[in-house]
């Protein structure tokens, strides 16, 4: 792993520039989109305190957004429209299981411990990031995903719990949500990732970092004795059903042509309420 | 009483806050909520940001969370 550090985007070298901006935007869109259901769920959750939680975490992630757009802007000349409204929804880079509106409280429940977890486990792996300006705002990053995973595991055990009905709610939810969630996670030996960690982006290789993501959703899901399709071998959490990563894109971290809802993108590109901008000219 | 233990443990705490993005402790309370109730706003003389404080942070048990979130530090 090298040890020198990218104080710009302008540093960084090609390959590794391309990986980086290709990492940074996936990240960006499953924020995007978790924020989008949290903030949809405000109003429908099965307690107060919880529609106060998915509200917080709902702006926790926009606010993240903002800065990671940010980020794609200043360093490698993204521009706004280009990051939202010009995009096909086939360019989405985002955990497919965000894809479209959530069903049910088991739904927003495990998107909540395995997307947001596995994207938190990829954001604790560019701690002390060699590229800069990620290694300034990604510490705060962390310590308010620390918020949004307490509250996945206090439902998830919750639910885990209370009846038959939700703990089977629970376990059809966790499965739907986990295989799309590995996919985005990726294969381990993929070029792109291993460029990442070469450079020092990332602080460990990419396998240790989706590991450390098995290991815990699958520790955790035993220990609530719902079966989330994930077994133990020689110690170590191992999907128990077959993926497939031949077809795996690097750009949109999906091996199948899955792509978001058309709906839910008029929603955040604001497109409904384009007439309503006030000082532009129509 | 149990009111004033609470604001007592608050200010203690909101005393020591350290920057999230340069560790910093050269820090000071600007308002006592932030975007929400759980928000308190401070100011980094050192790197010169103003940040969000989750309050209660350093009270709340540690060994329930992954230990993942320790790893990258």
């Amino acid at each position: 792993m090298s040890t020198q550090s990218f104080a710009s985007a302008k540093n960084l070298p090609p390959d590794c520039r391309d990986a980086v901006h290709a990492l940074l935007l996936a990240i960006a869109d499953t924020k995007m989109f978790l924020g989008f259901h949290y903030g949809e769920w405000t109003f429908g959750t099965p307690a107060l305190e919880a529609g106060i939680a998915a509200c917080c975490m709902s702006q926790d992630e926009f606010g993240h957004l903002r800065l990671l757009h940010g980020c794609l802007t200043a360093q490698f000349g993204d521009s706004p429209s280009a990051l939202l409204e010009k995009r096909a929804l086939n360019e989405f880079a985002n955990v497919a299981c965000l894809d479209r509106p959530l069903v049910n409280w088991a739904d927003f429940v495990a998107i909540n411990l395995f997307a947001d977890g596995a994207l938190t486990v990829i954001l604790t792996g560019l701690q002390k990031s060699a590229f800069v300006p990620v290694a300034n705002f990604v510490d705060k990053m962390v310590e308010e995903e620390k918020h949004h995973l307490r509250n996945a595991q206090g439902w998830f055990r919750t639910l885990a719990t209370y009846n038959s009905k939700t703990k089977a709610a629970l376990e059809e939810a966790s499965r739907w949500a986990l295989s799309p969630t590995l996919e985005w996670l990726g294969p381990d030996n993929h070029a792109m990732m291993q460029t990442l960690e070469r450079y020092g982006i990332i602080n460990a290789p990419w396998e240790t970092l989706r590991q450390r993501f098995l290991d815990w959703v699958g520790a955790f899901a035993h220990e609530q004795k719902i079966s989330i399709g994930l077994e133990q071998k020689n110690g170590q959490w191992t999907p128990a059903f077959p993926l497939d990563f031949s077809q795996w894109q690097p750009s949109v971290r999906r091996c199948t042509s899955t792509q978001p809802d058309e709906k839910i993108l008029y929603h955040l590109r604001g497109s409904k309420n384009a007439i309503f901008k006030l000082g532009e000219h129509n | 009483m149990q009111k004033e233990k609470s604001k007592k443990q608050f200010a203690d705490i909101a005393d020591e806050v350290r920057c999230p993005f340069c560790h910093s402790a050269d820090t000071r309370r600007e308002a006592n909520f932030g975007s929400t109730l759980g928000y308190a706003q401070f100011y980094c003389f050192h790197c010169r940001t103003p940040f969000e404080w989750i309050k209660w942070d350093e009270h709340a048990p540690e060994s329930d969370l992954p230990s993942f979130l320790s790893m990258g530090k």
